[in-house]
């Protein structure tokens, strides 16, 4: 069996595993600015999904070509990770079935793990989540219970790692991460496995999260030097945490909560007691943005629970809907910047935040820029938690403000939003936006100032449904009427006023956009995968591979830069040539 | 705000949902394990709704001891942690439902454990803390979606949403609808058609529930109407199939096809967004209090 061979040429050769930790990737290759490789889910430490490469240009787009496709990546399920055993099938999408990754007779070796017992797995096409790493030439890639190495040259599938899972609550997977010749991924009935890149076998694992208490895991391990910062979900209100692991063992360094634990912590008083500080939300699941020169590891935190009634006091609910600076060695909060104060909408703060030194008000400053759940752009010096400017965005956005896209609300001093408590869900309704944003990513050129994000635009209504001072629990209590959707875009913000500059319409899901020094700015539109113009949105060349999972990524392969795009059609690499 | 260009709502259609789809996060991708449909009461057996999680999958008690559970479980426990288990935060009484005790519990071993280290004291022998154990795994079977409670909505509970002003609402009615609605002509009798308030509150602001003419049913994904004008002015009509920056497909009258490549903009596609009167009304209904809306819902009450 092809799975003992490799455990035993991993026992039997210990200078392997000495390997693994000099050979793969640099952890201060993150560091640098994106370039020929994507080694990270947003590219490089900064969160900016900016590449710097140039053969691809507003000119050139237009010839690129596809060097292949793999329609044949396949999920595993069952016992072995081949489909026997009541586990189920799922149809291909009436594509071919090309490529040589294709499930059972994949010649790629299949690694099996987990604690289930393969009949709650599908078999089926693999749609990639998150970011997929491209590290020397080879492609590190997942779905929520599958992870591969691919090679960049011709898509064949390397090795396949494969999760027995026990169920539970799935979303989509931000993706894998890598540390030297270790690559991590986050299950989501919450373990994380580091595996060795070149063979895909097991080196370490860990639980994240107790399953049994509804966690879910799906956030993309942030790796920062020796550290390894892993976050999980949940949705019954259980306490929410990150934590930090050696990368070597996975050993735990340190956990940072997001809401008081302990009665000694000052943030507890803005909640109405130290149970519903407890268990009060805030979870973590889309990786941050690193500042190398104060070891300030910036991420986003996740709505409060219950999410949409009573329970939770008058006070702003620390740290829930809150951008985190966090010592990376200590896990101590340096600064928080709460983007939402008392949440009541489900509007986390776990969209990703992107560190650039720029100017602002005539000076050169190191800034953090986000655009949250909410609608709102906001600019903060990132070295102290400064807040320098809040604007909203979105065409319908009435929570805090009239509802016309100029009118802005009442900040407090802080510079946070303060909600119009009207609009939270009401007995007899509230007429109010929906999301503005979500997880798929934005970017951020230095060449345009530009920052782009997709926008939602919608109004709905919402009826509480929930009337106990006590709240509901999790996401329960609210029932949603009436509906319209204003269409979706994609917005291009000045970061020196937040002032939109245009807007592009979308007629895809959103999966998050890369931006690149060429001018062109990828992302899924129109059937596919498209290239605007970073400058001006104008539409340069597409190619209707239908709408991607994952943000489209793009490198230096053999001297020829490379575009990647995944989506439920196969797995898909452009070149210019 | 201007009106904006609305071919993007192809596969954006207006809908008046029954209830908003909540989600913390992004949904299960498609191809992957969906999350299965909801399991019975207490007492259930067998697997249940969100795959795996032991509160949805484990076996429960039989009903002799479910009710023995109960039992002592309002005895001993409801008093301070609440007939639903969910807390009484007056009397410093923790939600059991959330409880890492309760949700670590196999067979009763942790639950026992924390009966025995309680304060104030309880006394119980193990088969009792076990009994209570197991009533609270069989009610935390029937927990919600997305850590909701058992019972989303609460039962015997009547909710007034008739809180606005007839009168006022009157008057926002004629400014804000009588253009295309009359409450003699095609809003006769809207109250009677539509007894239950929220029902018909987002019948009127969705405008989605097709009472006679002005109102329009919500559409599925595309079939708009649609016109290109050509860069020579020969003009096309039909239903769109497609609107994108490359490409826009109409059907024609005939039940053929046109496909017309896009450049930059060109040609210009006019489309005739049905629900466009009733998006411009919301953004003119919307008011910080929700007032204009309560209004004229409490004024369409009396056109019975």
């Amino acid at each position: 069996m092809k799975n003992l061979f490799f455990i035993a040429a991993l026992l039997a050769t210990p200078m392997f595993l000495v390997a693994q930790n000099t050979a793969g990737l640099d952890p201060a290759d993150l560091l640098k600015p994106l370039s020929d490789q994507w080694p990270s889910y947003s590219g490089d430490n900064t969160g900016k999904r900016y590449s710097a490469l140039t053969q691809i240009n507003t000119t050139t787009v237009k010839d690129l070509s596809l060097q292949w496709v793999n329609t044949g990546i396949t999920t595993a399920c069952g016992p072995e990770g081949k489909g026997e055993a009541g586990a189920q099938e799922v149809a291909f999408p009436g594509q071919g079935r090309g490529g040589r990754g294709f499930g059972a007779v994949s010649a790629a070796p299949i690694i099996v793990g987990g604690f289930g017992d393969g009949t709650v797995n599908n078999c089926g096409p693999t749609r990639f989540g998150g970011g997929i790493l491209f590290v020397n030439g080879i492609l590190y890639g997942a779905s929520q219970n599958d992870v591969y190495a691919i090679d960049a040259r011709d898509g064949t599938v390397l090795w396949h790692y494969y999760w027995k899972y026990r169920g539970g609550t799935t979303t989509g997977t931000r993706g894998p991460s890598m540390w030297h010749n270790l690559i991590f991924f986050e299950l989501h009935d919450d373990w994380v496995v580091a595996l060795n890149a070149t063979t895909g076998q097991e080196v370490w694992k860990k639980e994240i999260a107790p399953f049994e208490m509804q966690y879910f895991s799906s956030n993309a391990p942030m790796v920062i030097g020796d550290h390894v910062i892993v976050g999980t979900g949940n949705d019954t209100d259980e306490p929410a945490y990150i934590k930090a692991l050696d990368p070597e063992t996975g050993e735990e360094q340190w956990r940072l909560y997001s809401t008081a634990q302990t009665a000694d912590d000052p943030s507890v008083k803005t909640w109405p007691s130290l149970a519903a500080a407890q268990h009060g939300g805030g979870t973590s699941w889309i990786p941050g943005s690193y500042d190398p020169e104060t070891h300030l590891y910036m991420f986003g935190t996740g709505n409060p629970t219950p999410a949409y009634t009573q329970g939770r006091g008058d006070g702003d609910n620390l740290y829930t809907s809150c951008l985190l600076a966090v010592n990376v060695d200590t896990g101590k909060i340096a600064w928080y910047f709460q983007t939402s104060p008392h949440d009541t909408h489900d509007w986390d703060s776990t969209q990703t935040p992107i560190i650039v030194d720029a100017t602002f008000n005539g000076r050169m400053r190191k800034l953090v820029l986000m655009a949250t759940r909410n609608g709102y752009f906001y600019v903060l010096d990132r070295t102290t938690g400064e807040h320098l400017l809040t604007r909203k965005i979105g065409l319908v956005n009435n929570y805090a403000s009239g509802i016309d896209p100029d009118a802005q609300p009442k900040l407090n001093a802080r510079g946070e939003v303060i909600r119009n408590p009207n609009k939270d869900a009401t007995i007899a309704g509230s007429l109010v936006n929906s999301d503005v944003t979500n997880y798929p990513p934005p970017t951020f050129s230095p060449e345009t100032g530009l920052f782009y994000v997709h926008e939602t635009n919608g109004l709905h209504i919402d009826y509480l449904m929930e009337p106990d001072p006590r709240g509901s629990m999790g996401l329960g209590g609210i029932s949603g009427g009436a509906s319209f959707s204003y269409g979706s875009d994609l917005a291009a913000i000045d970061y020196k006023t937040g002032k939109v500059k245009w807007r592009h319409d979308l007629t895809e899901a959103a999966v998050g956009e890369t931006s690149t020094a060429g001018g062109v700015l990828f992302l899924s539109n129109s059937g596919g995968i498209e290239a605007l113009d970073a400058a001006t949105g104008k539409p340069l060349w597409h190619a209707e591979i239908g709408g991607l999972s994952s943000p489209p990524e793009t490198f230096m392969l053999d001297g020829k830069q490379h575009v990647l795009a995944a989506g439920a059609t196969g797995l898909y690499m452009f070149v210019l040539n | 705000m201007a009106v904006r260009k609305v071919a993007v709502c192809i596969s954006l259609a207006v809908a008046l949902s029954a209830a908003v789809h909540v989600m913390a996060q992004e949904p299960a991708q498609q191809g992957e394990p969906q999350t299965p449909a909801a399991p019975g009461g207490p007492g259930g057996r067998g697997p249940g709704r969100r795959g795996g999680f032991p509160q949805y999958t484990r076996p429960l008690a039989s009903e002799d001891v479910l009710a023995r559970g109960k039992a002592l479980y309002d005895a001993q426990c409801a008093s301070c942690h609440a007939p639903d288990m969910r807390g009484v935060p007056d009397k410093n009484g923790p939600n059991l439902l959330q409880s890492a005790d309760t949700m670590m519990d196999q067979h009763g071993e942790r639950v026992a454990a924390a009966i025995a280290k309680h304060d104030p004291p309880i006394n119980l022998p193990d088969i009792d803390s076990a009994a209570i154990a197991d009533y609270i795994h069989s009610i935390q079977a029937t927990m919600g979606g997305q850590g909701s409670p058992p019972g989303r909505n609460p039962v015997g509970l009547t909710y007034n949403i008739l809180v606005g002003d007839p009168v006022a609402g009157q008057a926002e009615f004629t400014k804000l609808c009588s253009n295309c609605h009359s409450v003699t002509g095609d809003l006769a009798g809207i109250a009677t058609k539509y007894p239950d308030p929220r029902t018909l509150q987002n019948t009127w602001v969705g405008g989605t529930a097709g009472v006679g003419r002005g109102f329009v049913r919500a559409g599925g994904a595309g079939g708009m109407e649609a016109t290109v004008t050509m860069a020579d002015g020969e003009k096309f009509e039909g239903k769109l199939v497609r609107n994108d920056d490359f490409l826009v497909i109409l059907t024609l009258a005939d039940g053929t096809r046109k496909s017309i490549a896009v450049d930059n903009g060109e040609p210009k596609v006019e489309v005739k967004d049905p629900q466009e009167a009733h998006k411009k009304m919301a953004l003119l209904l919307d008011d910080p209090d929700n007032k204009n809306m309560h209004d004229i819902t409490a004024y369409l009450a009396t056109i019975k």
